[in-house]
């Protein structure tokens, strides 16, 4: 088990250099401490968490079949109970996990009100199994399966807003968070992990080889997109929702697309389109206050 | 091959699609028809594009005795074989590396292998890669295949005594130190030692350097670290993605080349 000796997350490990998700898988499990207990879907960091037969991560980790995440914490949360062991059961999944295939599996665990920490990494794709679409792929971007072209103009739908989804449910705690943001994400998982019931946080994870950007920029993306105010950093805290930063001044969303090669097709009017839509949101937020109404554009 | 009026089929075995991860991919040739859809257990030849790999005991599993082992090495690399090859090296990442910037050493793997195989006819290879590649990136492709070509070097293995081998005469015989299977315990360099992936190195100036930890938070790796004598980078896994220069505020971190 992890000690302040020993590292949650072990060097050495599989995943590519700069990767959001694996930093994100750090500073999580670094804030809970050393009693949880990890369950890990089908997904790059379930590929992560196992170079058989090394495990990357410092503490229990089940890895569950795709679908299964809430399941299998639902599972877990029983067994505790029985055994009467007080353990943070932590799911940390991937967007394709979540939104996807995982969802019904979720959406149960929560209106049943299991204890648990529920961590969707939002790669915004399919990315270990070679970057496909998935539900949380923002319009407009290139994946293998939206490639562009003659017969594909890219992705075409709108993203599922998860964040969204979850709150529908009533859910005690939610979040969004940034690996930029290190103290706002590490306050969230603390509050995670000490309220009652089921907590969600949703969190922006870049993805250099999928996104197509040079891997030192990870962090720096993940700021602009906050800076820019595509991705929104709030809390809602037993119904009470909070936005935790308002960025005084936005940098142009092009500043986020521009370097990543998924929207390297992106034009002048595109790009003007979504800077009047973010400027929108914004503008509505700072006039009505901040609602879960205020739509997401996010290309 | 198929230039060379031979039959080939080529696959990967299912697993993660992304860099760093282990992948292992199989290659027929054959003068008839392949009708045969399963891996290759017993190679006549083994590429190993990462000499880290060399560390699993399953990675020269099956080679033929007098068979090939070809691996990415900048030198000779220690190899334990149950059965006599010959094993060639060459430093496909520096062939790359000078070339290209970046840590993409098929090709040069290519060219080392069409040498030291002689299979297939150096010409048929680069009349491949000029058809594979836009004509911007070909000519590069070839020269890297060329000097790998030239660079490759060549020595017969003997077979390793029995106590050695023992442990690697199956696929799972390393299973035999663990109790329960697919239980993996927590243990550094999972994928290796991943320092190898690096093209630059971080550098830290330490007189520069505020000490405000923003570098040991950003590491994805958590090899950053602050002693008493300032931050230290373990070297060892360092992937060299370059984050903690980016994030550092006063520029104290800048990227050199490797091992300088
Ligand atoms: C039922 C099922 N379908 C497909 C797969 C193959 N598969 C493994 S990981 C993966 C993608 C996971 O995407 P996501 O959850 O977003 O995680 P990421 O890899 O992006 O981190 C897929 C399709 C599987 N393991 N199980
Ligand atoms: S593909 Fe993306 S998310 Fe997956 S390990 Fe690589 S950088 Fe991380
Ligand atoms: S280059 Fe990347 S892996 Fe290496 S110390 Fe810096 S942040 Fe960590
Ligand atoms: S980020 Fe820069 S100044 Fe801060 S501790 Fe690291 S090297 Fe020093
Ligand atoms: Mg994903």
């Amino acid at each position: 088990m992890a000690t302040r000796e020993t590292p949650f997350v072990m060097p050495g490990n599989s995943s590519c250099a700069g990767c959001g998700a694996v930093l994100i898988a750090r500073l999580v499990t670094e804030a809970i401490g050393p009693n949880q207990i990890m369950v890990i879907p089908a997904c790059c960091m379930g590929a992560v968490a196992t170079s058989f037969p090394k495990a990357t991560f410092n503490v229990p980790v089940l890895r569950t079949a795709f679908a299964s995440t809430a399941s299998f914490l639902t599972g877990l949360e029983a067994s505790a109970k029985a055994k009467g062991q007080d353990v943070t059961l932590v799911g940390f999944a991937g967007d394709g996990a979540t939104v996807d295939i995982g969802l019904a599996a979720l959406s149960g665990a929560i209106e049943r009100g299991h204890s648990f920490v529920y961590v969707c990494y939002d790669n915004e794709g399919y990315m270990n199994t070679g970057f496909q679409r998935s539900g949380s792929t923002p319009r407009g971007a290139q994946t293998s399966t939206t490639p562009g072209g003659v017969l594909s103009r890219y992705k075409t739908e709108v993203r599922k807003d998860i964040a969204k989804i979850v709150a529908a449910h009533g859910i005690p705690y939610l979040a969004t968070a940034s690996p930029a943001y290190p103290a706002d994400l590490r306050r969230k998982v603390e509050r995670a992990v000490a309220v009652k019931g089921p907590a969600f946080l949703h969190i922006m994870s870049p993805c250099p080889l999928g996104w197509g950007f040079p891997s030192a920029q990870s962090v720096q993306l993940a700021r602009t997109a906050v800076e820019s105010g595509l991705w929104k950093l709030y809390e809602l805290d037993h119904g009470v929702l909070r936005l935790s930063l308002a960025p005084k001044k936005r940098k142009a969303v092009r500043e986020f697309f521009a370097p990543q090669s998924r929207f390297a097709h992106l034009t002048n009017d595109v790009y003007e389109g979504l800077q009047a839509e973010v400027d929108g949101e914004w503008a509505t937020i700072e006039k009505e206050g901040f609602s879960l109404r205020c739509e997401t554009a996010r290309a | 091959m198929l230039k060379d009026g031979k039959n080939a089929q080529a696959f990967p075995e299912f697993g993660p699609e992304r860099r760093g991860a282990p992948v292992r991919s199989y290659l027929r040739i054959d003068d008839q028809p392949i009708l045969l859809r399963t891996p290759v257990t017993a190679p006549d030849t083994v590429v190993v594009m990462d000499a880290t790999l060399l560390e699993r005991r399953d990675t020269v599993l099956g080679i033929k005795p007098g068979g090939l082992l070809l691996v990415n090495a900048p030198e000779r690399p220690p190899v334990v074989v149950s059965v006599p090859v010959r094993m060639a090296w060459v430093d496909a990442m520096r062939i790359s590396a000078s070339l290209f910037g970046k840590q993409i050493p098929n090709t040069a793997m290519l060219g080392a292998w069409c040498r030291v195989d002689g299979i297939v006819g150096q010409a048929a290879i680069e009349a491949a890669i000029r058809e594979w590649f836009p004509a911007k990136h070909a000519e590069k492709n070839i020269e890297a295949a060329r000097r790998a070509w030239d660079a490759v070097e060549v020595a017969e293995l003997e077979a390793s005594s029995a106590s050695d081998t023992a442990k690697g005469s199956s696929a799972f015989a390393f299973l035999d130190d663990y109790p329960i299977i697919a239980t993996a315990f927590p243990g550094e360099g999972g994928a290796g030692r991943t320092g190898s992936w690096r093209i630059s190195d971080p550098v830290v100036d330490a007189q520069r350097c505020v000490r405000c930890g923003r570098c040991v938070t950003a590491c994805p790796e958590g090899v950053v670290a602050m002693t008493e004598d300032g931050v230290t980078i373990d070297l060892t896994y360092c992937k060299g993605c370059g984050i903690c220069a980016v994030e550092c505020p006063v520029q104290a971190i800048r990227s050199g080349e490797v091992g300088a």
